[in-house]
């Protein structure tokens, strides 16, 4: 957590200063909005953070929660399937591209960034070749489901604001990648491999099926907030559901923490990431300021983070680092 | 008598931690200067302020009488003074012209001019009498021929001072000696030479004055004609010592590793050895004899083309690292850096890293445990640092090579594969090394080793096989053990000068 100190600050000086501008900011309904797209979004960025501590990168997250997202309506609304065999083959159906992604990397040893921008290209193409390239949506539909995604429960009235169900689902996985990472051997494999896989080999660690699991959780958790997303969105053109996604759920682990080079992941990090991320988006809104600019300012923000990250990363390291003959 | 270069009261420290205080040092024209000591007592970093690479806090250097300070190794060769690095520093993937140039390529009206380069290129490979193409890739050469393309292009800026650190110990003894010749040739062009090793007998070989480091401090000085090896190592470590070996017979158990008609490569000859309980079996041989790959396809780091193997008398069938720890092997590989250590993670991430158990990977870790069994291991081992969650990188190259075995004992190993066991490794550190190999095989553990350095496969071996061509061309028991006995089995051709 130290760790992400300046994050943190970051975060809350972009907080701050929003409020300050424009004081609906903390209006109960745009917090709401912001927990839940922050959960949305921390969901495909904790599954990145597991691909890019192994020192590996996923490009097709986006397209996965296109695929998944699209092919949920158009499999139960479009054809009938019942709601719980839909996602369980959709789910079942991203695990195992993911799989697909980790043994062409580690048995056909072709590179993650080739293999997942094939995948990038490839599961839009399907996704809008299976659709008709048509929207795709519930209408009225799946009320119930899409109530449990997104109730909101405000306890009795003890919260003042009402907590929408995503945030709870999200936290869950977040509790359950943190321990995966930090208290089975498992998360300490991942950190090696991504730091020396050859010595990691060495050491006796099966590198391979580390890195085809580090890229399942990946896809699963895209395929997973696929379903989230349509559930909350209710409507979704196959050309641009999920456009750019795998590009903010990388932004946000990288400020989170994961170096690009492997073998370092937070979850607290990367769920902070994302938060600054949505805040961001959010201020733009309300600051009035040309949403043309969106991607600019982002843009701008993330690489002042990394930036200023390195630099304090750096003052211990230099005394660290002696080199002595 | 004046010097060519001449350094005075030099400190530096990094970050608050002292690594050289008040070191001189002086360099005549044509004069080859040793300077050694331990690992961490400031030999490289001396090495690379005369460079340019690193800058002193304080302190002066004088080249030719005047003052002279570089910001950049670039500025420290236009002064024609260049360093040939321990860890080679070409880029693999340019030809031999394009490196020896990098940086100051001839241009005529804005373009490459290929007729300049080549003759360059050859002039600087001629004056080594090198017969490499200058259109290969380096990363086709070998080890040794890229060590030539760095001096061709120290030298290829009229240097007058080179400068070599740690040159032979990613080197065979053949080539070794290679090196050894030409370093005495170029002091006969009045190349002045600072070399910098631990490798005492090949400083007593080359240099014609020597100059002892130990913790940051000029620890002595003296001429290689009238210094004895013994006075050497006191200079090194302050302390006297005669045999750091301490080689005892021990007895022997039953056959722990056994190998029949195993063939680790295609190209290598069907081999068949054992190693018993409470053995240490040396390996020699020249780099490139095949040592190296028997040990991976031993360890399953690479699948054997045939054969079996028997671990305590029961068939083995090793497929993977993996594979061999669960059998009961340890293995500490060659390459420290790139094969053996987790740099980037604590020295405990280490340790605890080799885990025998199945399935490993959903196995809950307990760091109370984690912390007692490192804490033990550090202790047993004497790996110096300041806490087990230190990162392994900053360590020295001795006390990385202790985690490494560390991490091997932490499995409970019966047979333990160690290759170049103490290269890059002091003369402290490589005693306690050889003294814990000696507890282990005591204890019936069977050691098998590979080394290059045939004082060290004399020292502590047992028995030995000699490789030859991915071939065991003999072995010798501990009795018959002599550096003429091996080399002669080593050689291509059966003859070699005693």
């Amino acid at each position: 957590m130290k760790k992400n100190l300046g994050l943190l600050l970051l975060l809350i000086t972009a907080c701050v200063f929003t409020y300050a501008i424009n004081d609906r900011f903390l209006a109960p309904v745009n917090i709401e909005n912001l927990l839940r797209r922050t959960a949305l979004f921390s969901l495909i960025s904790i599954g990145a953070s597991f691909v890019i501590a192994s020192a590996g990168i996923d490009l097709s997250i986006g397209s996965m929660v296109c695929l998944v997202g699209t092919l949920f309506p158009w499999l139960s609304s479009t054809h009938g399937w019942p709601w719980l065999p839909a996602i369980a083959s959709l789910l079942s159906l991203a695990a195992l591209l993911g799989a697909f992604h980790g043994v062409l990397i580690t048995k056909l040893k072709l590179q993650p960034f080739i293999v997942t921008l094939c995948g990038l290209l490839l599961y839009r193409g399907i996704a809008r070749g299976v659709t008709g390239d048509q929207t795709q949506g519930f209408g009225i539909e799946f009320e119930g489901l899409r109530s449990v995604a997104l109730a909101k429960l405000s306890f009795g009235g003890l919260s003042p604001i009402a907590i929408p169900g995503v945030v709870f689902i999200t936290l869950a996985i977040s509790l359950l990648a943190a321990f995966v990472l930090n208290r089975t051997r498992y998360g300490l494999y991942l950190r090696a491999i991504g730091r020396n896989e050859v010595a990691a080999r060495y050491s006796g660690i099966d590198t391979d099926s580390t890195k085809v699991i580090a890229y399942v959780v990946c896809s699963l958790l895209a395929g997973l907030s696929g379903v989230l997303f349509i559930l909350d969105v209710n409507s979704a053109q196959p050309s641009d559901f999920g456009n750019f996604y795998e590009l903010y759920a990388i932004a946000a682990a990288v400020l989170g923490g994961c170096s690009l080079r492997g073998g370092e992941a937070s979850v607290s990090g990367v769920i902070i990431g994302s938060a600054l991320m949505q805040v961001l988006r959010n201020a733009i809104v309300l600051l009035d300021i040309p949403t043309q600019l969106e991607f600019a300012i982002i843009g701008g923000v993330i690489l002042l983070g990394v930036a200023a990250e390195e630099l304090v990363r750096r003052f211990p390291r230099r005394s660290a680092a002696s080199t002595r003959g | 008598m004046t010097y060519l270069l001449e350094a005075r009261g030099v400190s530096k420290s990094f970050g608050g931690a002292p690594v050289l205080s008040d070191v001189s040092l002086s360099l005549a024209a044509g004069e080859v200067v040793s300077i050694i000591g331990e690992n961490g007592a400031g030999k490289s970093t001396l090495a690379k302020i005369i460079a340019g690479i690193a800058q002193p806090d304080s302190g002066a250097l004088t080249l030719h009488g005047s003052p002279i300070s570089f910001s950049h190794p670039r500025e420290a060769l236009n002064a024609r003074i260049g360093m040939v690095h321990q860890e080679l520093n070409l880029a693999e993937n340019l030809t031999v012209a394009e490196n020896i140039l990098l940086g100051r390529e001839p241009t005529r009206l804005g373009a490459l001019d290929r007729a300049a380069i080549a003759s360059i290129t050859r002039t600087a490979l001629d004056r080594l009498s090198l017969s490499i193409d200058p259109n290969r890739l380096v990363s086709t050469l070998s080890t040794a021929q890229r060590q030539m393309i760095e001096i061709a292009r120290v030298l290829s800026f009229n240097a007058e001072i080179v400068i070599f650190d740690e040159p032979t110990s990613s080197l065979s003894e053949e080539e070794g000696r290679g090196l050894l010749t030409l370093i005495k040739r170029l002091k006969s062009e009045g190349v002045a030479i600072l070399y910098v090793s631990h490798r005492l007998p090949e400083v007593l070989e080359v240099s014609d004055r020597i100059i002892g480091l130990r913790d940051g401090k000029n620890s002595g000085e003296a001429r290689a004609a009238s210094i004895q090896r013994d006075d050497l190592i006191k200079m090194i470590v302050g302390r006297e010592i005669k045999d750091i070996y301490g080689y005892k017979a021990r007895k022997h158990g039953e056959s722990a590793l056994s190998l029949k008609d195993f063939k680790a490569t295609a190209w290598h000859a069907p081999t068949s050895l054992s190693v018993r309980r409470g053995e240490i079996v040396g390996v020699a041989g020249l780099v490139g004899s095949g040592r190296s790959e028997l040990l991976e396809s031993l360890f399953g780091v690479t699948i054997p083309e045939s054969g079996s193997i028997e671990i305590n008398g029961a068939p083995a069938d090793i497929t993977s690292p993996q594979a061999a720890w669960r059998g009961g092997m340890a293995y500490v590989p060659e390459s420290r850096k790139e094969q053996g250590l987790i740099l980037d993670s604590s020295i405990r991430e280490n340790i605890i890293l080799s885990d025998t158990r199945s399935p490993q990977s959903l196995a809950l870790r307990q760091s109370a445990q984690e912390d007692i069994e490192s804490d033990a291991l550090i202790s047993q081992l004497g790996i110096r640092c300041s806490s087990r969650e230190q990162r392994a990188g900053s360590l020295s190259g001795g006390n990385q090579q202790k985690v490494v075995l560390a991490r091997c004992l932490s499995t409970k190993p019966s047979i333990l594969l160690l290759d170049e066991p103490t290269r890059g490794v002091d003369v402290g550190a490589r005693r306690e090394i050889y003294s814990l190999l000696f507890k282990l095989a005591e204890a019936g553990l069977a050691i098998l080793f590979v080394s290059s350095e045939l004082e060290e496969v004399i020292g502590i071996a047992d028995r030995v096989f000699v490789m030859c061509d991915g071939e065991i061309r003999g072995e010798l028991s501990r009795e018959r053990l002599s550096e003429h006995a091996i080399m002669s089995l080593a050689s291509h051709h059966s003859q070699v000068a005693a």
